[in-house]
């Protein structure tokens, strides 16, 4: 009988690997990530919840490769960027940065400071849009804490150092271009 | 030493990390991936795969041939019942009422006499029942039967009440066989006439 059980357990392992990761686990531990990674490109609540579905049915109409995917969170960041880049180009943020920058200065600042923490915002955000495409990319994924450099690195093909150094490279840029 | 930019810079960035999705977007994407898989699930079932290709032409196949018997079958079976059914109609008419005949006019359009005639034309010209099909498909009516002569009437009535030996006269050999034997009766009662003086060729 015990060995029945583990024979059972066996094949529904082998199954489990055959299949590759659960797609609804998938959603449940990355859909949160992926929001913000597409937030910090498209500004727009809506917009990036759209993305982030894409990105999750272009992962199952690649399901079958989804067991030779070694590093996932990295993969589906990347996916994420490229389907948020795309997005912004067709739709412009202009329109939707008033609406967004009063989300970001509500949760940071009390309400007295609202309107200045916007403005300080506001240009920081327009500054980053200035930066070097690499640049500005290792800054914000620096930005989401579940990421580390190796991650960053893996997403955007390079080396951890050659991120730090963009990364570093980016905020001396930012603090030049920022007004005083 | 900080810079005094980095800490707006810091919190820019803070807050870009600390978005919170919209309520419900993770059952929304769980929603719409199960949509997608449903409609990918029928699509894969639907999708051609070549291995199943021999069955699949073979079941067609088999089909249609099939199909193609069932029509010649009933077609044939189709003609054979017209036919035996036109048999019966004939054999149960009496023969003495033939088929009505009518004159029927030659066309009736002025395409179909028409020589050289579109192939579109002879098409429905075929599909159309030829009018002695139509004369044959229609009910047979009797003729009408008209009276009989008086002469007519007595020559049935003799038939039918007159004596086997009455109705023996009325034959022409018979009549005539009797009038000789009378004829010949009738002359045995007279002597044969003296025959004429021979000429001597003396003229008074």
């Amino acid at each position: 009988m015990q060995a029945i059980g583990e024979q059972s357990l066996t094949v529904f392992s082998a199954e489990r690997v055959l299949a590759g990761p659960d797609l609804a686990a998938l959603a449940r531990d990355y859909s949160g990530l992926l929001y913000r990674v597409a937030l910090s490109v498209v500004r727009n609540s809506a917009e990036a919840e759209d993305i982030v579905q894409d990105v999750f049915l272009r992962v199952l109409e690649r399901e079958a490769e989804l067991v030779r995917v070694a590093e996932i969170r990295p993969w589906l960041v990347r996916i994420t960027w490229n389907l948020a880049i795309d997005r912004r180009r067709k739709v412009r943020p202009d329109q939707m940065e008033d609406l967004f920058l009063a989300e970001l200065a509500s949760r940071e600042a009390p309400t007295d400071r609202l309107f200045e923490d916007a403005q300080r915002m506001r240009q920081v955000l327009h500054a980053i849009e200035r930066l070097p495409k690499y640049e500005r990319q290792a800054l914000l994924l620096s930005a989401m804490q579940e990421l580390s450099n190796a991650e960053i690195a893996a997403v955007m093909g390079k080396s951890e150092s050659g991120v730090r150094s963009l990364i570093f490279r980016a905020r001396a840029r930012l603090r030049e271009r920022l007004p005083d | 030493m900080k810079h005094r930019h980095d800490d707006t810079i810091d919190r820019t960035l803070s807050a870009l990390a600390a978005a919170t999705p919209p309520n419900g977007m993770e059952a929304r994407i769980q929603q719409r991936l199960q949509y997608r898989a449903q409609e990918g699930h029928v699509a894969r079932r639907l999708k051609w795969r070549p291995d199943r290709a021999w069955w699949l032409g073979m079941l067609t196949g088999a089909a249609l041939a099939g199909l193609l018997c069932s029509v010649v079958l009933i077609g044939s079976w189709r003609v054979h019942h017209e036919r035996a059914e036109q048999a019966a109609k004939t054999a149960a008419a009496p023969a003495s009422k033939p088929i009505s005949k009518r004159i029927l006019p030659v066309s009736s359009g002025g395409t179909e006499s028409a020589p050289c005639a579109h192939p579109a034309t002879v098409g429905r010209m075929r599909h159309r029942e030829s009018p002695a099909k139509q004369t044959s498909a229609e009910p047979q009516r009797p003729v009408q039967e008209r009276a009989l002569t008086r002469e007519e009437q007595q020559l049935v009535r003799l038939v039918h009440v007159a004596r086997p030996a009455e109705l023996t006269d009325l034959s022409f050999e018979a009549r005539a066989q009797i009038a000789q034997q009378e004829s010949t009766a009738f002359q045995k009662f007279f002597t044969p006439p003296p025959p004429p003086p021979q000429d001597t060729g003396v003229t008074e």
